[in-house]
């Protein structure tokens, strides 16, 4: 008790007075356990690093964030599950807009359906090339209201830039990803968004299952730095039913995918 | 007809064509307009005899000759030869009408910052209706003399006149005592026929041949032409004198066609010290949103397109456009579009006047909210407001073209299968070259297909990333047909450890080019997920050998 009672005074001095913000928990214990106040911080900005497993764990935590603002629309919260795609939200329901700032043109929208957002709940806008664009694309969306995340795939921002972007979400409560995607197992190091509340890393590790019971598509997530959070590592697992952590033994091992004919 | 309309039977007969709407017309005559405006550009013109010259039978003839030359004896219709004889050193340049005319427009469109309503007429001439613009100006006559001054600063001639009818006030250039002639404003056909009582009958704009043919039987000023019934004289000179003379007594009306449509609202602010500053632009665009938005406030409309005109001391101008989702006529938005482009205006010397035009806008179709500020859908309306305004802003930054809301399209094709629902209200193609849209879902399918789904599937995993197009890779596979074993992409050899298959999908019948392809879901060694597709090969009258290709990566 007691040093539960010192952690959320440090917690407190460190965040100096957003020890109250509103959080987004992961709905994977472990994971939210070693966050500060139980969940990603929203109003903030972080940096996910990593290989296409990134732009999926980007994803989730979008769709996450989505059910968490916007008026409920039928799904558990925290099942993960795709209902979104199955009801499409009526005209005018926006729950929780999302908004994706690509550098290129490449995000297939049928693939993110899996990870919680649904046809119509999303917004691309593509092409972002120069980093000045998607900075401003990004305050301007930080900005607003009536978005509950945007993702940024832009490699570094400075700490000039990265302040602003914290100042225009910690005014708003928007759940602001900087994703990084580069090929995680050639280039260490990387992510240099310096004011990032916290820093993450998802690769993809081999050992799915096959058929539809198990999960199938499995991350190593790390978390590199997280303010007044405990970094860690785990293994997370995605099947029909969202995502839960495995035991680390369980990586890298199992029989593999049925064999096709 | 005409006899009712004759003044002298039935003394101020009101006008046939409904109720008057009120105009002032400004004429503005460029007696020496080819010349002149050619010698802008040749400076060495203005100062010596200079002439246009046009191809006639084989002959060159003058066609247009200067203030000087003119003085000189050389006039148009001469043969340049006999010019030449006059004047040896006279300066010739080609004639060219359409050049002429076009030149003639482009000061048409200059001319619109004083009025919307610019017309050119025939060679040399412009009408300006200046009706309920003069205010801005300070008056008439200092609408009038600053009209003057500036064009007398390009270097040309000009006589004005001011009229309630493009008739009279044309005649008035040509043949009023005065610089600027003046005809009262709101002046009935009895007053307009004492102003151009004592005018020679061509300043009615009539034909050369038919002001002859007036003058020869001695009616050589218009008041001649009163007395006399319109019955005779469309007999002896055909309908043209009496419509000229019906034209410019304001009798029958006769329309300014601007030269680019009005549009529905429009805000001016011109500057009687031209502004440079970015401050003062800003300062004068706020007031002009404030203006603009009041007037579109009152009638219930919302503007989709603005474009703010900013003419410049040197001339020309500086055009910002933007564009809307929805019809928007609150300000903090609409300026905060304008501030992103402001610096793309380049003051130069300063501008002079600017101009914030709604060219496209729409009625408002306000949303009823309830006491907690909620619309009946659950969604409070600000936060609809304010999505739309982002959004907005995003558009007119990058283009709208480049954002969108990716929804379903009925398609088994993996690349056809997302559509980008445009903020515009028209969707465009997800990915460009992917050619126009299928029929719609009533196109009829071939019996093995079941109804194609309108949402995406969910119980078939679909990758986050798509390569388009699809990268050829070289596959290994043991068994020909059957699922590879490995797979060398951009010179690494990734050997797969799992692998989930085939899917096949095929494309809609009436695409026959292309081949059915064979989906895989592949995971190598490392942990990367790739969606590998065989492209025909198995059936024996397709593609002989199978090609591989990499179309898609998983999470």
């Amino acid at each position: 008790m007691t040093a539960d009672a010192l952690r959320r005074t440090i917690q407190g001095i460190e965040e100096a007075g957003s020890a109250d913000r509103p959080r987004l928990p992961l709905g994977i214990p472990g994971i939210d356990r070693a966050l500060p106040g139980g969940g990603l911080r929203l109003g903030g900005i972080h940096e996910v690093v990593g290989d296409e497993s990134a732009t999926g764990f980007c994803a989730a935590l979008l769709a996450r964030a989505a059910l968490a603002a916007g008026p409920p629309c039928g799904a558990d919260p925290g099942s993960g599950t795709t209902q979104g795609a199955r009801d499409p939200p009526r005209k005018g329901h926006r729950a929780g807009t999302l908004l994706w700032l690509a550098r290129d043109d490449d995000l297939y929208p049928p693939g993110l359906v899996r990870y919680g957002i649904g046809p119509g709940q999303l917004l691309v806008v593509s092409g972002l090339r120069r980093a000045d664009d998607m900075l401003w694309a990004m305050e301007e969306a930080l900005r607003c209201r009536a978005v509950s995340g945007v993702v940024a795939e832009i490699g570094q921002i400075g700490l000039a830039a990265g302040r602003r972007l914290m100042l225009a979400a910690e005014g708003t409560g928007v759940l602001g990803l900087v994703l990084s995607r580069r090929d995680g197992e050639r280039r260490r190091g990387g992510g240099r968004v310096q004011v990032a509340v916290s820093r993450w890393r998802v690769t993809g590790v081999p050992g799915g299952h096959g058929g539809s019971d198990g999960p199938e598509t499995r991350w190593r997530v790390k978390l590199r730095r997280c303010r007044s959070g405990r970094p860690g590592k785990w293994i997370v697992g995605w099947g029909d039913k969202g995502w839960k952590a495995l035991p680390p033994s369980d990586a890298a091992s199992g029989p593999g995918m049925r064999r096709a004919g | 007809m005409s006899r009712e309309r004759n003044p002298a039977t039935q003394p101020g007969a009101p006008a046939l064509s409904g109720p008057r709407i009120s105009r002032r017309i400004l004429a503005v005559w460029l007696p020496w307009w080819p010349s002149e405006r050619l010698a802008r550009h040749r400076p060495e013109a203005r100062s010596r005899p200079f002439v246009t010259v046009a191809e006639r039978n084989g002959r060159l003839i003058v066609d247009a000759a200067n203030p000087r030359a003119t003085r000189a004896g050389l006039t148009p219709g001469m043969p340049l030869a006999d010019a030449r004889a006059i004047v040896p050193d006279v300066i010739v340049h080609p004639a060219d009408p359409a050049d002429d005319a076009l030149a003639l427009e482009r000061l048409a469109r200059w001319a619109d910052r004083f009025t919307p309503r610019v017309m050119p007429d025939g060679t040399d001439t412009l009408f300006l209706d200046i009706a309920g613009c003069t205010h801005i100006f300070g008056g008439e006559e200092a609408l009038t003399a600053s009209l003057r001054s500036a064009l007398e600063g390009f270097g040309l001639t000009v006589r004005l006149a001011l009229a309630d009818t493009p008739g009279a006030a044309w005649a008035l250039t040509r043949y009023g005592a005065e610089d600027p002639a003046v005809a009262p404003s709101g002046a009935g056909p009895d007053e307009l026929k004492r102003a151009l009582a004592q005018l020679p009958v061509a300043a009615l704009r009539l034909g050369s041949d038919v002001a002859e043919a007036l003058v020869s039987f001695g009616l050589d000023r218009i008041c001649t032409l009163f007395a006399i019934e319109p019955v005779e004289l469309i007999r002896r000179f055909g309908m043209e004198p009496v419509r000229r003379l019906d034209q410019a007594l304001g009798r029958i009306d006769e329309p300014i066609t601007p030269l680019r449509p009005l549009p529905p609202r429009e805000a001016h602010r011109a500057f009687a010290e031209p502004i440079s500053t970015a401050a003062d632009i800003r300062a004068a665009v706020d007031g002009l949103l404030d203006d603009l938005c009041g007037e579109m406030g009152r009638a219930g409309e919302g503007a989709r397109r603005l474009h703010l005109v900013c003419h410049r001391v040197e001339g020309d101008r500086r055009t910002l456009t933007v564009g809307t989702s929805r019809p928007l006529r609150r300000k903090k938005p609409l300026m905060g579009l304008f501030a992103e482009k402001l610096d793309q205006v380049e003051p130069g010397f300063g501008i002079d006047e600017i101009v914030l035009a709604a060219d496209i806008v729409e009625t408002i179709d306000e949303l009823q909210t309830d006491w907690s500020g909620e619309t009946p859908g659950g969604y409070r309306a600000a936060d609809e407001e304010e999505l739309a305004d982002l959004l907005d802003r995003l558009g007119n930054r990058f283009g709208f073209g480049r954002i969108g809301r990716p929804v379903p399209r009925q398609s088994w094709l993996p690349e056809r299968a997302a559509v980008r629902e445009g903020l515009l209200g028209s969707g465009s193609g997800m990915r460009p070259g992917s050619g126009p849209h299928p029929g719609s879902a009533a196109q009829p399918k071939p019996a093995a297909h079941h109804a194609v789904p309108a949402s995406w599937p969910e119980d078939r995993r679909r990758p986050l990333r798509l390569l388009s197009p699809p990268e050829p890779v070289e596959a290994v596979n043991l068994e020909p047909g059957g699922s590879p074993f490995g797979f060398r992409y951009r010179g690494r050899f990734r050997q797969l450890r799992a692998v989930e298959g085939p899917e096949r999908l095929e494309c809609e019948w009436w695409r026959e080019d292309a081949p059915r392809r064979d989906y895989y879901l592949a995971e190598d060694e490392a942990g990367g997920r790739y969606w590998l597709y065989r492209a025909g090969g198995r059936d024996p009258g397709t593609t002989p050998r199978p090609r591989w290709f990499l179309h898609g990566v998983f999470a």
